[in-house]
C-alpha cells in the first residue's frame, strides 16, 4: 500500500486532485442554481479538442486547452447574453464542433491511442510543468470565489434581484464563464473530457439529498468530492481504470448512498 | 412633464424618481408611450392598470434593468445603473426562478444574500420585522407561498434601501398574511421614511393604504389621491368592460 506514495505519478496526482477536487463542486453549485450545468459538458468537450489539437501540433496541451477553453466560454456567454442565439442551442453547437474536430485531428495525428486518457482522465498525463500551472489557476479560481460568491449567489437566485443589489451583472457573467473554463481546463487531464462534469455536479446533487442549507450542501460536497477523488485514485491505480472514470464511480456509490440515507430520514 | 389635467395630487417634497417623456418598445410594440410624472421622497405609490399595462415594465425601467427607447428615467437626479452604484433598491419581482426552490437555501441565507458585509443585527431586523425567526433555518422549499414572500421582503430590505419596488406582493397570500404584510409596508413608509412604489391588481386594499395612485394603461390614465382617482370614471379608461367598484352604484 505505502509503496504507491514513492511513485511520482501518484504524488502529482495527489497533489492536483487536492486542488481541483474542492474547486469542482463549488463551481458545481452555481452551475446547478443557474441551471448551466451543460455548460460544464460543453466545455470539456472543447478541451477535448484542445488536447486532440495539442496531440496533432505538439504543444502544450494545458495552455491551449485554458485559452481555448477562455475564448469559447466568453463567445457562448456572449452569444447568450445577446439573446443571439439560444442558450442550449449555442452550448450544443460548440460541443458537438469540439468533438467532431477532435476526432478529425486525432484521426489525422494518427495517436488514436490517446483518446481514452483525453475523454476518461489518467493518472499519468499531469506532467510536472502542468502542476505548476494547475496550481496558478487553482489560486485564481479560489480568488474569485473568496471574492464574489456571495454576487454569484445574488445572480444564481434571480438576476433581477441582483441587478437591484447594484450587482453589475454583465462583468459578473464574464468572470465566472471565465472562471469556470479554467476551473475545468485545469481539472480535465486528471478527470478526462467526458467525465469532469461528474466531479463538479454528483458531489452537491449527493449533499443535496441530505442537507437543508446551502452552507452545509457546500461544506459537504467539498467533503465528498475530496475523499472520493482519492479513493479514485486508488481504484485506478490497483484496478487500471482510467482515473475519471474511477472516481466518477465512487461518486455515483456516494450519491447513492446519500439517496439512500435521505429515504430513511 | 406631465399634464397639468393628471396632476391631481400636490407634491411638495423633494422629487425621488423622475419620468419623463418615456417611451418604451420592444419588437415594435408599445409598451409604455410618453410616460411623464415625478414622485417624491417618502411616497407610497400604488401602480394600477389592466393586465399588458406596462406597470412590470414600468419597475424594470425604473430599475435599469431595460432602457427606455425615449426619454429618460433619474433617481435623485442620477441614471438608475449610477444610482444603484451608490446604494440598492429593495425589489419584489412578480415572480422568482423555480430553481431557487429545488435547492437547500435557508431564509437566513437568502435574506444574507441581501447584504455585501454581514451583520447579524441587521439580519435579525429584517427577519424579525417579518415575524419569520421560527423560519430562519428552514429551507425555502418547505414554505408556503405567504412565507416565501416575506422571506424575500425580508431580502429586499435588509440593506435598508430607501426605495422599496413590489410587483404585485399580494398575489397567493391568505388574508391575514397580506394583512401582515400592508401593516409592515406602512411602518416603513411612515416611521422608517421608506418610498415605496406597489404594483398591484388589489385596488381596494390599496385604495387605503397607499398615498397616492398611478393608473396605466400603456400611458398614464391619471395619478393622484386614491380617494380623488379611484372614481368608476377614472376605473373606465382602465377596465371599460368591468365595473371596479360594484357597491358604490
Amino acid at each position: 500500500m505505502i509503496e504507491i506514495f514513492e511513485l511520482n505519478i501518484i504524488k502529482r496526482a495527489f497533489i492536483v486532485v487536492s486542488l481541483i477536487a474542492p474547486l469542482a463542486p463549488l463551481f458545481g453549485i452555481f452551475l446547478i442554481l443557474r441551471r448551466y450545468a451543460f455548460f460544464a459538458d460543453t466545455l470539456a468537450h472543447v478541451g477535448f479538442l484542445a488536447l486532440a489539437l495539442s496531440v496533432f501540433f505538439g504543444l502544450n496541451s494545458l495552455l491551449l486547452l485554458i485559452v481555448l477553453s477562455i475564448i469559447v466560454s466568453l463567445s457562448v456567454e456572449q452569444l447568450r447574453s445577446k439573446g443571439k442565439l439560444p442558450a442550449e442551442g449555442s452550448l450544443s453547437f460548440f460541443l458537438y464542433s469540439g468533438v467532431a474536430l477532435s476526432v478529425l485531428f486525432i484521426t489525422f495525428s494518427g495517436k488514436t491511442g490517446s483518446v481514452m486518457s483525453i475523454l476518461f482522465g489518467s493518472l499519468s498525463t499531469v506532467t510536472k510543468e502542468d502542476v505548476y500551472l494547475i496550481l496558478i489557476g487553482a489560486i485564481f479560481c479560489f480568488v474569485f470565489l473568496i471574492k464574489y460568491h456571495k454576487k454569484m449567489l445574488n445572480l444564481c437566485i434571480d438576476e433581477e434581484l441582483a441587478h437591484s443589489s447594484g450587482i453589475n451583472l454583465s462583468n459578473l457573467k464574464v468572470i465566472f464563464a471565465l472562471t469556470v473554463a479554467v476551473s475545468i481546463s485545469i481539472s480535465i487531464k486528471t478527470m478526462g473530457a467526458l467525465l469532469i462534469g461528474s466531479l463538479m455536479i454528483i458531489p452537491p446533487l449527493s449533499a443535496m439529498q441530505i442537507t437543508k442549507s446551502l452552507r452545509t450542501t457546500t461544506i459537504l460536497s467539498v467533503i465528498y468530492s475530496i475523499l472520493s477523488s482519492y479513493a479514485g485514485i486508488f481504484l485506478s491505480y490497483y484496478s487500471g481504470i482510467p482515473l475519471g472514470a474511477s472516481i466518477s464511480v465512487i461518486l455515483i456509490g456516494v450519491f447513492i448512498f446519500s439517496f439512500i440515507l435521505k429515504l430513511f430520514r | 412633464m406631465l399634464n397639468e389635467k393628471f396632476r391631481i395630487l400636490e407634491l411638495t417634497k423633494k422629487p425621488l424618481i423622475t419620468i419623463s417623456n418615456v417611451t418604451y418598445a420592444t419588437n415594435g410594440i408599445k409598451i409604455l408611450e410618453d410616460i411623464n410624472f415625478e414622485i417624491n421622497q417618502g411616497c407610497y405609490l400604488g401602480i394600477i392598470g389592466p393586465n399588458g399595462a406596462g406597470k412590470t415594465t414600468l419597475l424594470r425601467l425604473i430599475l435599469g434593468i431595460i432602457k427606455p427607447n425615449l426619454g429618460e428615467i433619474r433617481i435623485q437626479g442620477l441614471a438608475p445603473d449610477e444610482y444603484l452604484n451608490r446604494e440598492p433598491i429593495g425589489y419584489l419581482p412578480q415572480r422568482i426562478s423555480q430553481t431557487i426552490y429545488e435547492m437547500p437555501i435557508t431564509v437566513e441565507e437568502l435574506v444574507r444574500s441581501g447584504i455585501d458585509k454581514y451583520s447579524r443585527d441587521t439580519v435579525d431586523w429584517a427577519i424579525d420585522l417579518f415575524k419569520i425567526s421560527s423560519l430562519r433555518k428552514k429551507s425555502l422549499k418547505e414554505l408556503s407561498g405567504g412565507e416565501r414572500q416575506k422571506a424575500f421582503l425580508a431580502r429586499a430590505l435588509v440593506a435598508k434601501p430607501r426605495i422599496l419596488l413590489l410587483d404585485e406582493p399580494t398575489t397567493g397570500i391568505d388574508p391575514n398574511a397580506r394583512d401582515d404584510l400592508l401593516e409592515i409596508l406602512e411602518k416603513l413608509n411612515k416611521e422608517f421614511g421608506v418610498s415605496i412604489l406597489v404594483v398591484t391588481h388589489d385596488i381596494a386594499t390599496f385604495a387605503h393604504e397607499s398615498k397616492c395612485i398611478l393608473c396605466l394603461n400603456k400611458r398614464m390614465v391619471c395619478l393622484g389621491e386614491p380617494q380623488r382617482i379611484l372614481k368608476e370614471e377614472y376605473m373606465k379608461l382602465l377596465y371599460p368592460t368591468h365595473t371596479v367598484f360594484p357597491h358604490r352604484l
